[in-house]
């Protein structure tokens, strides 16, 4: 008996000592994703993929950071540059999202820490920050970046306006087994995904996008 | 027993270690378009629209009514007259589906101002909307974003969503005043009647 209670507090205390040590590390995450009020926003335009591409001054596979507070109507973020396709060469970037904690836009959650995706990005002017960059139509321009088991990556567009314009013999959506299983691990990345009412219906091999933007440079 | 005691607290300190307070928010959007909070059964056909119509309404915040009042702000030193006509035009496409009244006196139930912010693609914006318990609106206001080009079909659009009417994305929909983007093909609402829609808590309303 004494054997199992030695062994339990022992891996209490293990696991208190992990908690705490990611707490440390933890990223900076904002405090509300989706405010209790909505913003509805207007766009200036629609862009197809290679618009979005073509009058992009930056278009990359970022990984979200720390949250590093509201503006007025935009938020801030660390992003990490995993992949870059287009734009000058950097590693890390100030990525403005709009909506700030006290009013989200209808739809578009704030992002947070490990959130990965394929933007693109025209540079920001007049910030505090260097290396700003804001995604050019928000979440009409927005592409999750999902893995499957074995490891595969995949680009997901689960607004599925993007995905419209993008030729329909490249979208792999119909495979029913794929796409639970990416978005079982969009939900598992991050939780809020579970809350939305985003379908998976254009879902593209990595590999396929990169030659269509391969084919864009030249 | 004495085995049966320890679970519990190894639970609450599995508990503390790995419930995380990430949770700021739990407001479900599952199901918006699908349900409706109008349960009387006279309106169990209801339907509330969806891309593949062109049109959607939103249940849980539009007006109750065809009237809609609104006013400028005041406060606003950049709400010159270009700015208030777009809003008196784009009020004024809606004639004889619903009456939007500009209260010179200031009170409207909704505030028409203008922002200004480059780094966004958003021209302007519905927002700081408030609803009674069934959904219908108690104030709002209209944002125009001063580094774009505002019109009167833009704010015309942006009176879509005070009547309750969502943005829509997809391309065939391009022709409908509550595209989502000023690229929109039309400046102003069609006006045929929607089928089944007559008895909606505003009014008829109408494909847009
Ligand atoms: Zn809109
Ligand atoms: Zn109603």
């Amino acid at each position: 008996m004494k054997k199992y209670i030695y062994t339990n507090i022992v891996i209490a205390i293990l696991m208190l000592l992990v908690g705490c040590s990611n707490e440390n590390i933890k990223a900076k995450l904002p405090p509300v994703r989706i405010s209790d009020i909505q913003i509805n926003a207007s766009f200036e335009r629609s862009y197809t993929f290679a618009e979005a591409y073509e009058e992009s001054d930056m278009v990359a596979h970022i990984r979200i950071g720390d949250w590093l507070g509201d503006g007025e109507y935009i938020t801030y973020f660390e992003a990490e540059i995993i992949e870059q396709y287009k734009g000058e060469v950097i590693n890390e970037i100030v990525l403005l999202q709009d909506g700030t904690t006290s009013e989200t836009l209808k739809g578009y959650p704030l992002f947070t820490n490990e959130n990965e995706m394929l933007v693109f990005l025209k540079h920001a002017v007049n910030t505090e920050y260097e290396d700003a960059y804001w995604i050019i139509g928000a979440y009409t321009t927005l592409l999750d970046v999902e893995i499957d088991k074995n490891g595969n990556q995949y680009y997901i567009d689960r607004y599925g306006i993007l995905g419209e314009t993008i030729s329909t013999s490249l979208n792999i959506a119909n495979n029913e087994e794929l796409k639970k299983e990416l978005y079982r691990n969009a939900i598992k990345r991050d939780s809020i995904v579970a809350e939305m009412e985003y379908e998976y219906n254009y879902i593209y091999n990595k590999t396929s996008l990169d030659e269509l933007m391969e084919g864009f440079k030249e | 027993m004495k085995r049966i005691k320890i679970i519990p607290v190894f639970s609450i300190i599995l508990l503390f270690v790995f419930v995380s307070p990430v949770y700021a928010h739990t407001t479900s959007q599952i199901g918006v378009l699908e349900q409706t909070y109008h349960t009387n059964p006279n309106y169990q056909d209801y339907y509330v629209g969806g891309e593949e119509v062109g049109w959607s309404i939103d249940e849980t915040l539009h007006t109750n009514g065809t009237s809609i009042t609104y006013s400028f702000a005041i406060t606003d030193p950049y709400l010159e007259t270009a700015y208030k006509v777009y809003a008196i035009e784009g009020a004024s496409k809606w004639n004889g589906i619903v009456n939007i009244t500009n209260k010179l006196d200031g009170t409207g139930k909704g505030i028409i101002k203008t922002y200004n912010e480059e780094n966004s693609g958003t021209v302007d914006r519905f927002r700081g909307a408030y609803t009674d318990a069934n959904g219908h609106l108690t104030s709002w206001i209209i944002e125009m974003n001063r580094s774009y080009n505002v019109t009167s079909t833009t704010l015309a659009h942006e009176f879509g969503h005070v009547i309750g009417l969502n943005d829509l994305y997809a391309s065939k929909n391009t022709n409908k005043l509550m595209y989502g983007y000023s690229s929109r093909s039309v400046s102003s609402p069609p006006y045929y009647r929607l089928k089944g829609l007559t008895q909606y808590c505003v009014g008829p309303y109408f494909a847009l």
